[in-house]
């Protein structure tokens, strides 16, 4: 009889997870509603961010370095020579009092403003700027947009607050990588490693800065907290205090109420911030590309066989529909090259789906069908997997066989074993340029991938040079027309990146967000909590 | 002369075990979770088996009916990219199924063959294969599973199965020694010494079926231990590759708080599975102890 | 009894040396490069010759063997070497470890009172209802995955009903420590909790029927000492040392499951840095915490064996 009533009561205890479930799917408005009421209880005039630990970008042990990605929290701390507006292509002075550029576009002029310090009392001079170029130059930790830029820097120098920087070649994208570095502080950093520049805790557990803010109190794991910089020489931000969370979830940050401000563009996350009414999604335009890359070969010469034969690879971009596959990002742009189709200069080329053509055409170019094809791939959220199985599928429809591994050892796992023939890719890109110069021959990593093929150096070159909008359009032409023809790497489409604001903070009107990834204007210092 | 009396001894015998074997099963059925649990086990083994050579459509992803609810065309729903859930479910049981039981009797075989070496001849022996048992139990399995997907370059079924086996013999291995240890003191295997028997005869023929009913129960309760070692190593990533449809990797959707919050069924089902089927495993295991082993209880 | 403890210490020397061999030679077995985790690609290629001299530096270029005994000299010296990022093991294992013995410390004593409370009552109370109930709870909580516990948890206690926070072990801007840290491990240790009980209760249970079927204790009730003295001077401190072992033999399941908790609750203990490690491929870190997850082992079942020892002389003697 017991045991019988042992019986029911397990069984009841079973479906009360069901219930669980259930309950927290019609609740789901009101979980919104909750975790409301706690962040409003809990707000004390402070800006409340996170830092993701598990994308890779950030430890819990140190700030973020600025040199990679440019979040909020290290925006608010570390200020460039200028400062890009939403569409991160036009500047307005910031370190820098103004600046000039020669007629041949080889000479740049930056006078700094007077009078500059750093949170610790230091001055911040033209000395820093060039300490800082150099140093991107010899570090691990950097982003390629400023090592591809600084690259073409043949001389600098400075003179007072004055800094010449003389390029080898046009670079017509320089003014606007400048205004996304960061300009760190030598007299703090000199000293340490550049192979370590930005793991160096001492330092990045309480940066000198040159923005708002400085860092209070460092919780190694947890957290750490931000105060005003009382040396900034701007208008102080209205807000007097930010804390930045360590987390591994933005949206269990957001439902339990410690972010006020994040960013995303996996469905889950959009979805789920998308129904809390206490937040505020903004579609944000950025070039964030999805891609294939083909691994070719490498420069030493050695070869992926397999993916030599051009109409393999074209066959495998027909047999994935990628206008279906897009559904599964929350705004996802289906492109066919660098530039996306509702761009001018896109020449209206199109891997077009068709899974009976792809079936044939894998036959017809000789593909030996009984070795599988061999997909890596770098992201470990739940909409890159489920993208990458319905790859697999599509792929096996053309009669194919997949093998799928999900890889730890970033792009360098395409090169330093040829084991992978395609590697999944996705990269948030500050300009079209990013996308096209990973095919320069002299790509430190994409030679080792495409074989340093040098077909595509003069188009990009051009391209750099290229000052108005029609030179621009004619060089995209070409770099088009070029890598369709090449097939190394393949965009499956752009995704949309949403900010989300929680209702605790009011944001000025006119501000307009720009990638999360980089920086831009965005009015900070009138920012309020309520 | 001689001849009769055996004969009417194993006579004795049988009878005396049959009677036996129907004083447990009477015993086993009166334990109703027992039965339950040998109930369920039997059913969800068996359903899975069947989609599996029924050959149900678990893989075709299907995007315009992502994440549907449980309706008549999808029992169990839909998962995030439109496959079928039911399907998935039971197809992912034959693998989290035999993850459980392979894993579960190869490592009661090395345990029980290591235990009754040690157990029986001791001294050096004992001393070594004891210290050995013991690095391997201090060793964390995330270490040995990430060592082997980094050298094999691959998430496998290979490579969890190894896993497990190698690093899940050690309680076996202790309860089998132990046993030996105290039964080779008894006379009948005194005799058997007496008599010249080979060691391996006397250890493997003699001795360990007196130690077959704790090894069988605690296979029984290893079953569920694998199956649910299997969903966590998914769970931080370093179970068996996302293509396979273990338990775990489906029930691996539940890392996403908004599958969580809004599609219940993607997560409830699978685990609800797991759960079930462990559950039902442990009473059966419970089961099987009181039948068996009545004084380990 | 000392030379039994002593021995016994040092029989841990030679294992702990057989663990590092096995973990130093098989995480050099992967192949991984650290020097593809410390410099860009772009340094990689365009300065072959200083990322030679820094191989050298590093003394990578040294035989396997050579590199082994630095490394164990090192650990020995108390210098744990640094992380592929440049960032000192020693460092982030000081602010670690506390914050995973706090969680295991917590569980395990949580664990106990609530797995031997139960079980015991269980036994007195014999098919009573706190019998039955316990045990479906008790085998419930070891059914579900103990990640899918963490998950159910955060969802109900702190997204919708916001009593507990879901990550971190500390909130910025806490003034009261005590509840704060309350607030952080209450969670975590009740999902730890839940997955250890169950075997505890079934074991304290079982131990303590035993007891109160013996002879001992039919004779101190026919003595006519009250009830509750004979349950708790006899049958209690009796049945307690076959738990206690059981409890030590536990915890290598405790350290097992911090591993998964952590993660779930973004819980930065020791856990999450070896499970981050392990995903980064950062050899350096994962040689050093296994090595402490195995001590740590290795001390308990060393506790286990004491304990043993000092509760049935006979495994003295027979050692």
């Amino acid at each position: 009889m017991k045991k019988v009533l042992a019986l029911v009561l397990a069984a009841a205890m079973a479906f009360s997870m069901v219930a669980c479930g259930g309950n927290s799917n019609s609740a789901s408005s009101g979980t919104a509603s909750g975790s409301t009421a706690n962040t409003v209880s809990t707000a004390d005039g402070t800006l409340k961010l996170v830092l993701s630990t598990t994308d890779g970008s950030s430890t819990d042990d140190k700030v973020p370095t600025p040199w990679m990605n440019r979040t909020l929290p290290t925006n608010l701390m570390f200020r460039s020579l200028f400062l890009a507006d939403s569409t991160l292509t036009s500047v307005t002075p910031d370190l820098a009092e103004s600046y000039d550029i020669s007629e041949d576009g080889l000479t740049y002029t930056i006078a700094l403003k007077d009078g500059l310090k750093w949170s610790d009392g230091e001055a911040l001079t033209a000395d820093d700027v060039l300490w800082s170029i150099d140093a991107a130059l010899g570090t691990t930790q950097v982003n390629s947009i400023y090592t591809s830029a600084f690259k073409k820097i043949a001389s600098k120098s400075s003179e007072g607050n004055v800094i010449t920087l003389t390029l080898s070649e046009p670079y017509s994208a320089m003014i606007d990588v400048l205004a996304q570095f960061a300009i760190l502080p030598k007299h703090s950093l000199e000293s340490v490693d550049l192979m370590k520049l930005d793991s160096d805790t001492t330092f990045w557990q309480n940066p000198v800065t040159s923005g708002y803010y400085m860092v209070d109190e460092f919780n190694v794991g947890n957290y750490f907290t931000m105060v005003p910089n009382p040396n900034y020489e701007g208008t102080p931000a209205k807000i007097e205090k930010v804390t930045v969370s360590y987390v591994n979830d933005y949206l269990t940050a957001a439902q339990s109420g410690i972010a006020d401000y994040l960013y995303g563009n996996a469905t889950d996350l959009v979805q789920a911030m998308q129904s809390m009414s206490n937040y505020t999604a903004t579609p944000v335009d950025v070039l964030f590309y999805k891609y294939f890359i083909f691994n070719m070969s490498g420069v030493d010469g050695k070869q992926n066989e397999a993916m030599q034969n051009v109409e393999v690879r074209k066959a495998i971009m027909e047999a994935i529909d990628r206008t279906t596959l897009a559904t599964l990002y929350p705004s996802a742009n289906v492109l066919n090259s660098g530039v996306p189709n509702s761009n001018e200069a896109y020449n209206g080329f199109e891997y077009k789906f068709d899974a009976e053509k792809a079936k044939a055409d894998i036959q017809a170019s000789g593909y030996d069908m009984s070795r599988p094809i061999r997909i890596c791939y770098y992201n470990n959220d739940q909409t890159s997997i489920d993208l990458i199985n319905t790859i697999a599928f599509y792929l096996e429809q053309a009669g194919l066989k997949v093998e799928t591994t999900l890889s730890n050892d970033g792009t360098t796992d395409l090169f330093t074993n040829r084991n992978y023939d395609i590697g999944f890719k996705g990269k948030s890109s500050f300009s079209m340029d990013e996308w096209y110069s990973e095919y320069l021959s002299t790509d430190a990593l994409f030679a080792n991938i495409f074989g340093g093929d040098t077909s595509f150096d003069a188009a990009i070159a051009a391209y750099s040079a290229a000052t108005t909008e029609e030179e621009k359009t004619a060089a995209l032409k070409t770099l088009q027309e070029l890598e369709q023809e090449k097939v190394y790497k393949v965009p499956l489409f752009t995704v949309g990146t949403y900010v989300f604001t929680s209702s605790n903070v009011k944001i000025p009107e006119g501000v307009t967000f720009c990638n999360p990834l980089y920086s831009c204007d965005l009015n900070f210092a009138n920012w309020e909590v309520a | 002369m001689s001849n009769t009396t055996t004969t009417s001894i194993k006579a004795q015998n049988k009878s005396a075990s049959s009677s036996l074997l129907k004083k447990n099963i009477r015993k086993f059925l009166n334990n109703k979770l027992a039965v339950f649990g040998l109930i369920v086990v039997v059913f969800m083994t068996l359903a899975c088996i069947a989609g599996a050579i029924f050959q149900v459509d678990y893989a075709t992803p299907n995007l315009t009916s992502m994440k549907a609810a449980p309706d008549s065309a999808h029992w169990f729903g839909t998962d995030t990219i439109g496959r079928d859930l039911y399907a998935r479910v039971l197809f992912g049981g034959c693998y989290s199924i035999l993850i459980g039981v392979f894993c579960a009797v190869l490592s009661s075989v090395i345990g029980a063959v290591l235990g009754a070496i040690a157990g029986y001849f001791g001294g050096k022996v004992d001393a070594v294969i004891v210290r050995i048992s013991e690095v391997f139990q201090a060793f964390p399995q995330l270490v040995l599973v990430m060592m082997l997907v980094a050298i094999l370059n691959k998430r496998g079924l290979g490579n969890l199965l190894f896993i497990f086996v190698v690093t899940g013999w050690m309680t076996t291995f202790r309860m089998v020694r132990n046993e030996f240890m105290s039964l080779k003191g008894e006379t009948y295997v005194k005799v058997c010494e007496a008599f010249g028997m080979k060691r391996s005869n006397i250890m493997f023929n003699q001795i360990l079926p007196n130690v077959m009913s704790p090894i069988i129960v605690s296979t029984t309760t290893n079953v569920a231990f694998f199956i649910l070692q299997e969903a966590s190593l998914s769970f931080i990533g370093l179970g068996v590759a996302d293509s396979t449809p273990t338990w775990g990797n489906i029930l691996n959707a539940a890392k996403s708080v908004s599958v969580v919050t809004n599609q219940w069924w993607i997560w409830v089902f699978p685990g609800l599975a797991i759960s079930l089927f462990v559950l039902a495993i442990n009473f059966l295991g419970d089961g099987l102890r009181d039948v068996l082993d009545p004084k380990q209880q | 009894m000392l030379k039994f403890i002593l021995k016994k210490l040092l029989m841990m020397i030679p294992m702990l040396l057989v663990i590092s061999i096995i973990v130093f030679f098989g995480l050099q077995a992967t192949g991984i490069d650290p020097i593809n985790f410390m410099v860009s690609p772009e340094v990689l290629s365009a300065n072959a010759d200083n990322v030679e001299a820094l191989r050298e530096s590093l003394g990578l270029n040294d035989p396997l063997i050579v590199q082994y005994f630095r490394w164990l000299g090192n650990l020995l010296h108390g210098d744990f070497g640094y992380a592929f990022d440049g960032t000192s093991i020693a460092s982030t294992l000081a602010v670690r470890m506390p914050y995973t013995f706090e969680l295991a410390g917590y569980s395990l004593i949580l664990s106990a009172v609530i797995g031997i409370g139960i079980g015991i009552i269980s036994a007195i109370r014999q098919n009573g209802i706190i019998d039955y109930v316990g045990r479906v709870l008790a085998v419930l909580g070891q059914a579900v995955p103990q990640f899918l516990v963490g998950i159910i948890l955060i969802q109900i206690f702190s997204i919708k009903l916001g009593w507990f926070p879901a990550a971190n072990r500390v909130s910025p801007g806490a003034t009261n420590q005590f509840l704060d840290a309350f607030q952080h491990l209450f969670l975590p240790v009740t999902t730890l909790t839940i997955g250890m009980v169950a075997v505890l209760m079934r074991y304290a249970r079982n131990t303590m029927l035993d007891v109160l079927n013996s002879d001992y204790i039919k004779t101190a009730r026919s003595k006519g000492i009250p009830e509750w003295k004979v349950y708790l001077k006899h049958g209690f401190r009796n049945a307690m040392k076959p738990v206690l072992v059981i409890l030590m033999f536990r915890i290598p399941t405790l350290i097992g499951g911090s591993v998964v908790v952590e993660s779930v609750f973004s819980y930065p203990g020791i856990g999450m840095t070896m499970t981050n490690a392990i995903v980064a491929n950062d050899y350096n870190v994962v040689m050093v915490t296994t090595l402490i997850i195995a001590a740590t082992m290795l001390i308990c079942s060393f506790m286990v064996d004491v304990l043993n020892a000092i509760m049935d002389p006979r495994v003295r003697l027979g050692e």
